[in-house]
């Protein structure tokens, strides 16, 4: 992914840094315009079309019966997958998922499953041989800097929207009602923040041609009650203590915005 | 009578280690014949080679870059180094740590100064017992210096986590499944500044604080033993 930028753009992103303004007039710790859609395909059990700002990302579940994994036969299963779709940005390419799209998977997946946003015990249905399996496909429709964040938001949101089938085994039958549905068992809402280093100066929510400059950024993923559950550090260049531990607190202060943003589409 | 004695600093874990006790650890320099640098680790069972060729012409245009070396770097574990068969070749584990690796490493490296050239890291795990990335680093960092690769500093990491409510040092593999939480810190020890940050499971503020703290300290002790063992290497030797 790599975006030539002009000197010129280089110096004006700077110049405004100093000024304590960005190119789109906003302040360092301001997010762009959210908006969010659930239940925006139908034929998934769970989806939102998120975007912040021209990011546009939509997360879709999909859940099936599957069997569970030897080492945990008491839970569901969750897996994350991300594309990067070619017709977001000219720097992206078909083919399997390279390492952007991977480590955006791993880190939301890392947010959801360590929150834990889903009682996975409550989504086995036969210990040892029956569970539900759910996959969260992130696509990025149009790409506009911060994946992360709109990753994140819409994952969780399309989580809190889900309705999978009822299943019961009777004498070892699987039966599936696809007529009751019901919601998944939420356990912790989490959400993912990322804060990045623009300039020696902690931003948040970067457009695409200051995440082109950018030295390093850093995804803190909190739960409702403000405790941290996931932390991912990006880029080439190094943090200091004082950084991390001011980028912690830039996320906090977000991070009850996003989670507004959630209570909206979660009644 | 101590008075800064608490509990806390009894709590003594599965393996008998206190808090802030590392692992017995081995660093080994230049134990490959072919390989411009490599470093040898073993921590606990945890058994890691790393080579590294370079800098080397980079022939591909498209990755080549006019103003300065690639650092390429591949994280790679052997099918037989878990408990159950991995399978060989790059998942999205090993994708995830490779890229996050050379991001560690960068700011260490001169690498302007070799225009269109790579330098090639492969770490390869032997066997797997718990914080094998932050080993990985150590060993990247260690066969950088064995290849003569101008840097400004080494680089430093280990992992601090929380099992039964307590801040602990170096996790090891049965901690890492049943801890609360897991955090890899990579450090430069001269400017203290972090060039690697990740965090699983759930820390509260206060928790987070305390934990980088006890993190900083393992990495200046193994920034010794790194130091050392290149000490050992070219003593008398220059």
């Amino acid at each position: 992914m790599v975006n030539v930028i002009s000197e010129v753009s280089e110096e004006k992103i700077l110049d405004l840094i100093n000024q304590e303004t960005r190119i789109d007039k906003r302040s360092f710790e301001e997010y762009r315009d959210i908006t969010v859609k659930t239940d925006y395909i139908s034929k998934a059990n769970g989806s939102a079309l998120v975007s912040i700002g021209a990011t546009t990302v939509v997360a879709g579940v999909k859940a099936s019966i599957t069997t569970p994994f030897a080492n945990t036969p008491d839970e569901g299963i969750i897996i994350t997958n991300t594309e990067l779709l070619a017709i977001a940005n000219k720097n992206f390419e078909y083919g399997p998922p390279n390492k952007f799209a991977v480590e955006i998977s791993r880190v939301v997946d890392r947010c959801i499953r360590e929150a834990p946003l889903i009682d996975l015990k409550q989504l086995c249905i036969v210990e040892g041989s029956t569970c539900w399996k759910l996959h969260i496909d992130i696509y990025l429709l149009d790409f506009d800097g911060n994946i992360m964040d709109a990753a994140g938001l819409a994952a969780v949101c399309a989580l809190l929207t889900t309705k999978i089938p009822t299943a019961t085994s009777i004498n070892g039958e699987i039966n599936i009602d696809e007529n009751t549905k019901t919601k998944l068992p939420i356990k912790n809402k989490s959400i993912l923040c990322s804060v990045c280093k623009l300039f020696n100066q902690l931003v948040i929510d970067p457009v695409s041609v200051e995440e082109s400059l950018m030295d390093a950024s850093i995804s803190i993923g909190f739960r409702e009650d403000g405790s941290l559950c996931a932390i991912q550090k990006c880029g080439f260049e190094p943090f200091t203590i004082t950084e991390v531990r001011n980028a912690i607190n830039i996320a906090f202060k977000k991070s009850t915005e996003l989670f507004n943003i959630i209570e909206t589409i979660d009644k | 009578m101590n008075e800064g004695f608490t509990l806390k600093d009894e709590f003594i874990r599965e393996d008998g280690r206190t808090y802030n006790t590392l692992r017995n650890m081995k660093l080994e320099v230049g134990v490959l014949n072919n390989a411009d640098g490599s470093a040898y680790i073993e921590c606990g069972n945890n058994k890691i080679i790393v080579g590294v060729y370079g800098p080397r012409e980079l022939y591909s245009k498209k990755h080549s870059k006019p103003d300065g070396a690639v650092l390429r770097c591949k994280y790679n574990m052997a099918p037989f180094s878990v408990t159950e068969r991995k399978r060989p070749g790059p998942d999205r584990r090993s994708t995830e740590i490779s890229k996050l690796i050379s991001e560690a490493i960068t700011p260490s490296i001169f690498l302007e100064k070799f225009p269109r050239a790579s330098i090639d890291i492969s770490i390869e795990v032997l066997e797997a017992e718990g914080g094998t990335r932050c080993l990985g680093i150590i060993g990247a960092s260690l066969a950088l210096a064995d290849a003569e690769i101008p840097m400004r500093d080494l680089i430093s990491a280990c992992a601090v986590g929380k099992v039964d409510d307590h801040i602990v040092l170096d996790l090891s593999e049965k901690e890492d499944k049943e801890g609360q939480a897991d955090m890899p810190v990579a450090i430069m020890p001269r400017t203290r500044e972090i060039t690697f940050l990740q965090m699983d499971g759930h820390l509260t503020g206060p928790e987070f604080d305390k934990a980088l703290q006890l993190a900083f300290d393992g990495c200046e002790f193994i920034y010794q033993l790194q130091q050392q063992t290149l000490f050992n290497k070219y003593e008398g030797g220059l």
